[in-house]
């Protein structure tokens, strides 16, 4: 880089030569370039300045009083919500096994009557499909039960 | 190009980064007395930052009561791949500009304190504390300028961790800081400058 610098790219580098961050030729560029420009010497002045009047805003900030945080109610409520969330996964357990047993009962049910109504020497075949049609519903219900379970596992994430 | 310490060399206690990696493994397999110690070790430095960005205590107290739900709460979220306090600055940044972004109005109420040019010329004798003075140039930065500023003056932290914090560039950074210093000096020049010579 040319070590003679104007004064737009000279301002450009004050903020990153106050913060340390600018490198070393550009450094000796700016200083120099600061040495021979009055404007660009007092902006530097003025850019100083202004970052020790942040700085001060900070350590009064530090000062002041402590805020109040509470990582015990944080992690109360987390415990409230994981409560109220297994809760639900109970309820909902409890519901689909309630479903399942209606299901079974009423697939029971229909067999039989099916038994009692159809004569012993008819083909057995809609005693079978009463029998599968239970199977079947039962199969159902466990597969939704299952994903119920995993979608609510995810949203627990990987803590317990 | 090392960071330069945090404004308040008293608070800020440098701790190994590994201390915090110790510290989130405990969390993370349901040490809740881990949670409590993070909370005490960063609750101050997060508070300030919170602070500078959003203005007002109170409201700050509660975005800092949700900048720790959320990162008890992601925790297993982060992937290590930057320091946690780089992290938590995100969270904690974020979370600020939100609210701050909830609140637009009374920025601009703000804004019209700080710019009311009657005021500005009775500022100088009014003799604003300093801290005032600074609190004051501050708000009057919007908040995506004002929190890059604060992450580098009060947080010490480097362009490149800037950039992580705030998910930009380093180049994105400096443009940034460029222009929160050009606003900077230009609500400066008629508001504090008085002040300054007259060596508060």
């Amino acid at each position: 880089m040319d070590s003679k610098m104007d004064c737009k790219t000279a301002e450009r580098c004050m903020t990153a030569r106050i913060d340390g961050e600018l490198d070393a030729e550009r450094v000796r560029a700016l200083d120099a370039h600061i040495v021979e420009c009055a404007a660009c010497a007092l902006r530097w002045q003025e850019d100083q300045q202004i970052r020790s009047l942040v700085r001060a805003a900070g350590e009064a900030y530090a000062r002041d009083q402590r805020p109040v945080v509470g990582s015990g109610r944080i992690l109360l409520d987390e415990r409230r919500r994981r409560t109220e969330e297994l809760a639900a996964v109970g309820l909902l357990r409890r519901l689909a096994a309630a479903a399942a047993v209606v299901l079974m009962g009423t697939g029971i049910l229909v067999a039989t009557s099916i038994d009692r109504a159809v004569p012993d020497s008819s083909p057995t075949s809609l005693r079978a499909v009463a029998v599968e049609s239970t199977a079947s519903s039962m199969d159902g219900l466990i597969h939704a039960d299952n994903t119920i379970l995993l979608a609510l596992s995810g949203s627990w994430g990987t803590r317990t | 190009m090392s960071p330069r310490p945090a404004g308040n060399a008293a608070e800020v206690i440098e701790r190994k980064p590994e201390d915090d990696q110790i510290l989130v493994d405990r969390i993370l397999g349901g040490d809740e007395e881990a949670f409590t110690l993070l909370v005490e070790r960063y609750s101050d430095r997060t508070f300030r930052l919170v602070r500078g960005i959003v203005g007002d205590w109170h409201r700050s107290e509660d975005v800092l009561q949700e900048v720790f739900v959320l990162v008890y709460r992601k925790l297993n979220t982060f992937d290590r791949r930057s320091a946690f306090t780089t992290w938590l600055y995100r969270v904690a940044v974020n979370a600020a500009l939100k609210a701050r972004g909830r609140h637009r109005n009374q920025r601009l109420q703000v804004l019209d304190e700080g710019f009311d040019q009657e005021q500005k010329a009775s500022v100088a004798s009014q003799r604003l504390e300093l801290s005032e003075l600074a609190e004051k140039l501050l708000r009057c930065l919007p908040a995506h300028l004002r929190a890059v500023i604060l992450l580098r003056e009060w947080e010490g932290l480097s362009y490149d961790e800037i950039g992580q914090v705030l998910s930009c560039s380093r180049g994105a950074v400096e443009q940034r800081l460029h222009r929160a210093m050009v606003e900077l000096r230009r609500i400066w020049k008629p508001l504090g400058k008085e002040e300054w010579l007259h060596g508060l």
